[in-house]
């Protein structure tokens, strides 16, 4: 399976999806208008990837800002998630990473904590 | 000549006076955020040492300037749109206006009347609701958009809605600290 690699900009993340070294990664900041086509790639390659997931894996979110409309799209992430550790019987841990002084970025991932069955580790740095 | 530059001196002023770190006024488009967000991220580096803060600022920001632009490709005001940040003692204030159909007030009012009444556990709730919802229903996008403004600033949300003819201005102040 190919690997999904792409650069961040000012207002885009970096992403990185590969299978071979079992990375799985989104970071920076996420305010793109169009969420949507912006993140489709990124769907695609879950999608894909989960008919045939690596058994053991984390996957790092390490955002520094993102918008109401990225909000959506990383939930939608995290389902798929959830559904390809249900459905295959991967063992998947999102790591959630966010600066220490920012709570606001701390409580945005204990909401999605709570609203996935995946096991989160916080990592404030 | 002195005297027809007296506007100058006189918005000067006006900036001043509600401690305006900039303003800005026009059409906004995704160009004009990033070039916003780089200009207030350059303010802001200087000002504040708290990153929370700066965050908190920066988020808000996002949230009001796109919710406008969202708005602005059928709106033939859409140049009439304003966006201001007012610096206070290491509290900032977020402004946005822009001008929104006359049938749309009354639904945009109820919405942020409702969320003035919530307490901070309430609108987390909301947020929550509207995070799932949402990402089921696209319709509802906006309104996730001013839950996140609510919850971000902790403050109560100033608004109002002057009419004018066939138009309403909308105006929004976000007051933010850290909290």
């Amino acid at each position: 399976m190919e690997t999904y690699k792409i650069n961040g900009t000012e207002d885009t993340p970096s992403i990185i999806l590969d299978k071979t070294t079992n990375t799985f990664e989104i970071s920076g900041r996420s305010l793109p208008e169009d969420v949507v086509t912006f993140y489709k790639p990124t769907i695609d390659w879950l999608e894909a990837f989960g008919n045939a997931p690596n058994n053991n894996f984390s996957f790092d979110f390490k955002l520094e800002y993102f918008n109401t409309a990225s909000s959506k799209i990383i939930l939608d992430i995290l389902m798929k998630l959830d559904e390809v550790a249900e459905n295959k019987g991967a063992s998947i841990t999102i790591n959630w990473h966010y600066d220490k002084n920012d709570d606001d970025m701390q409580e945005a991932g204990e909401e999605y904590a709570e609203l996935v069955s995946l096991p989160f580790t916080f990592k404030a740095q | 000549m002195e005297k027809e530059l007296g506007f100058v001196t006189e918005i000067s002023g006006k900036m001043r006076e509600h401690n305006f770190v900039f303003s800005y006024r026009g059409k906004i488009s995704q160009e004009t955020i990033k070039a916003l967000l780089n200009l207030t991220e350059k303010k802001l580096s200087t000002e504040v040492a708290e990153i929370a803060v700066k965050k908190k600022v920066f988020n808000v920001m996002v949230e009001c300037l796109q919710n406008i632009s969202k708005h602005n490709t059928k709106n033939k005001h859409a140049n009439e749109s304003i966006f201001m940040i007012g610096s206070y003692e290491g509290k900032y204030v977020v402004y946005s206006g822009n001008v929104i159909e006359n049938e749309k007030v009354q639904a945009l009012k109820n919405k942020l009347q409702a969320i003035n009444v919530m307490s901070k556990e309430e609108i987390s709730e909301l947020h929550k609701r509207l995070l799932v919802e949402g990402s089921l229903n696209e319709g509802i996008g906006a309104s996730l958009g001013i839950v996140d403004i609510a919850k971000k600033s902790g403050n109560k949300l100033d608004f109002s809605f002057v009419e004018e003819n066939d138009k309403t201005y909308f105006a929004l102040k976000t007051f933010i600290n850290n909290n």
